[in-house]
């Protein structure tokens, strides 16, 4: 690919992949299932700075601190714990759904250099509070409706899991598309793999 | 899936360049990618020099793919970490190779 058709793939990318963020980031200002608009702002900060001046609950606050800055050190216990200070297991699911889309939003803006995204005005309304009823503790440490695996984990908070599936669709590929061993995007799949392995090194994380 | 990759198109790759234990990863813009990856994981003053360097040698569209990619792992490593997602046994497996059995500790 020469250096023109490579700018012209870039730019469509990029195109696609804003395409998706802009509905996501847009609707992180939207109550969800367990959280208003306004917690879902805080958490926002939260992924961007530990220490951030946020209004959500201690627990809300401590997980979600968690999630972003330390996941690799989070354990059962440190789940129990949370759920012990007052949190459901699926208001645990929805903060580990927005927090890791909000950084890997950020980390692909940043990696194109770009500045962050402006925090999204928050929108009144409750959250649904509905709950998955075939959702169980299995494997786990929160309650999936089949067994527990990387595109299921987010299974009890239904909303959670298909915005995360879109946006490994965007940015990565879909999961149909994974068994696919020859796919390329712009880098081959060994060199998409060779960059998952170095970010999950880079995390501590042996996913 | 990297092992698996590499093996399905051919593709020689040296895994230790994953951990640092190898100088040059063998694939095609190997070390471009891992500058880059590490620079915006770390997210310091290399990034601005690591993108153009990799721009340079696999184009502009391989720096948003890469960008793209590195945004997905830091989601989905966060995912199954925060969860409890069982490691499945080829990736202890790979782990083990790596001198990184610590990480899959309980």
């Amino acid at each position: 690919m020469d250096t023109v058709d490579s700018n012209t793939a870039a730019n469509s990318a990029t195109a696609a992949i804003d395409g998706v963020v802009d509905d996501q980031w847009s609707r992180l200002g939207e109550a969800g299932t367990w959280m208003t608009g306004d917690e879902r702002i805080d958490l926002i900060r939260i992924a961007r700075d530990p220490a951030a001046e946020v209004d959500v609950d201690l627990p809300t606050r401590t997980a979600a601190a968690a999630v972003a800055h330390r996941a690799a050190s989070i354990t059962a216990r440190t789940v129990d714990d949370i759920e012990s200070g007052g949190l459901r297991r699926e208001q645990y699911v929805e903060i580990v759904g927005v927090i890791s889309r909000v950084i890997a939003i950020d980390t692909f803006e940043r990696g194109i250099g770009r500045a962050p995204r402006e925090v999204p005005t928050a929108r009144p309304g409750q959250p649904s509070r509905s709950v998955v009823a075939a959702a169980r503790r299995r494997a786990g440490w929160v309650p999936t409706v089949g067994a527990i695996g990387p595109p299921t984990a987010l299974e009890a908070v239904p909303a959670e899991a298909a915005a995360q599936e879109t946006l490994h669709g965007a940015l990565y590929l879909s999961y149909p598309d994974m068994a696919d061993l020859h796919a390329e995007r712009g880098l081959t799949r060994a060199q998409m793999e060779f960059v998952a392995a170095r970010v999950s090194y880079l995390n501590d994380c042996l996913f | 899936m990297l092992r698996a990759s590499a093996q399905t198109t051919g593709q020689a790759i040296d895994l230790g360049a994953i951990t640092d234990r190898a100088p040059d990863p063998l694939l095609t813009a190997g070390t471009e990618l891992l500058a880059f990856v590490t620079a915006v994981i770390r997210n310091d003053s290399s990034l601005g020099p690591a993108r153009t360097v990799l721009a340079a040698s696999a184009g502009p569209y391989a720096v948003v793919r890469a960008a793209a990619v590195a945004g997905n792992f830091q989601m989905m490593n966060r995912l199954v970490d925060a969860t409890g997602v069982p490691i499945g046994a080829s990736q202890r497996a790979i782990a083990a190779d790596l001198g990184l059995e610590h990480l899959g500790a309980p």
